[in-house]
């Protein structure tokens, strides 16, 4: 299973160290999250966030069908995020995932933003 | 820049917890690792090392260009993981880039592989 990736910097300036306040990883987790996929995002969510990593925007553009093992995954990755002064929102979520998320009131615990802009945005006062 | 990413499990059993000695961790890099983007692959990279990844493969499939900074970047890496034990290989790359390589030798430093099933097995003797 694939992930695509981009970092997008909140800051103009650069320097040589990496300051995660200002980093955003930005994931497209594609078509389809069950078992077998979120297993993978799960091992790519811990190493990255013991790596520093603490913005996370999940592109969901693409994605079709999740199931009760994909939505856990992405509840406990935010608890552990929050934790650590970090937090991470959903991109583009279509109308069909998001009626799921409402038989479980995800979408309150998680933000979704329909334009990339708006969600960087979101970051700058996290 | 996007870089598209998997994980491929080398383990014999399968278990809970993340063992990053039979996890691989495969980076598609692209079509250019140059002054634009050479920073974004660098906070990856470091950021998956410090998170525990200690095999990294980097599929150079479609790369087309690498200037100076983005050579600088694969050695900074692999220093940086075989401090940790840990290696980085590079798979697919096409002899143009192996032209580049071969100036200064890198293929000396960093193991380049034709093909996956190569550098997997590479891997499991690490």
């Amino acid at each position: 299973m694939n992930f695509d990736f981009e970092i997008i910097k909140l800051s103009q300036y650069d320097s040589e160290d990496v300051d995660y306040g200002k980093v955003i990883f930005k994931v497209d987790i594609g078509d389809k999250l069950s078992i077998e996929e979120t297993k993978n995002l799960r091992i790519l969510f811990h190493t990255l966030s013991h790596g520093g990593a603490s913005k996370f925007i999940i592109d969901m553009t693409n994605l079709r069908i999740i199931d009760s093992t994909g939505m856990g995954e992405f509840i406990n990755f935010v608890k552990i995020l929050r934790k650590n002064n970090g937090d991470m929102v959903f991109l583009g979520t279509n109308d069909d995932i998001l009626k799921i998320f409402e038989v479980v009131n995800l979408q309150k615990f998680i933000k979704n933003f329909a334009s990339e802009k708006d969600a960087i945005n979101f970051f700058r006062y996290v | 820049m996007k870089l598209l990413f998997e994980l491929i499990d080398i383990a014999q059993i399968q278990n809970e917890s993340v063992n990053y000695n039979t996890l691989i961790f495969k980076v598609e890099v692209g079509k250019t690792i140059d002054i634009d983007n050479t920073k974004n692959l660098r906070v990856l990279l470091e950021t998956l090392i410090d998170g525990g990844a200690k095999k990294i493969l980097l599929d150079m499939k479609g790369l087309e260009y690498i200037d100076s900074g983005g050579i600088g970047i694969l050695i900074s890496t692999a220093k940086m993981i075989r401090s940790k034990n840990g290696d980085i290989v590079l798979t697919n790359v096409t002899p143009e880039i192996k032209n580049i390589f071969n100036i200064i030798s890198l293929q000396d430093f960093i193991k380049v592989f034709n093909l996956e099933v190569e550098a997997v097995e590479f891997f499991r003797y690490l």
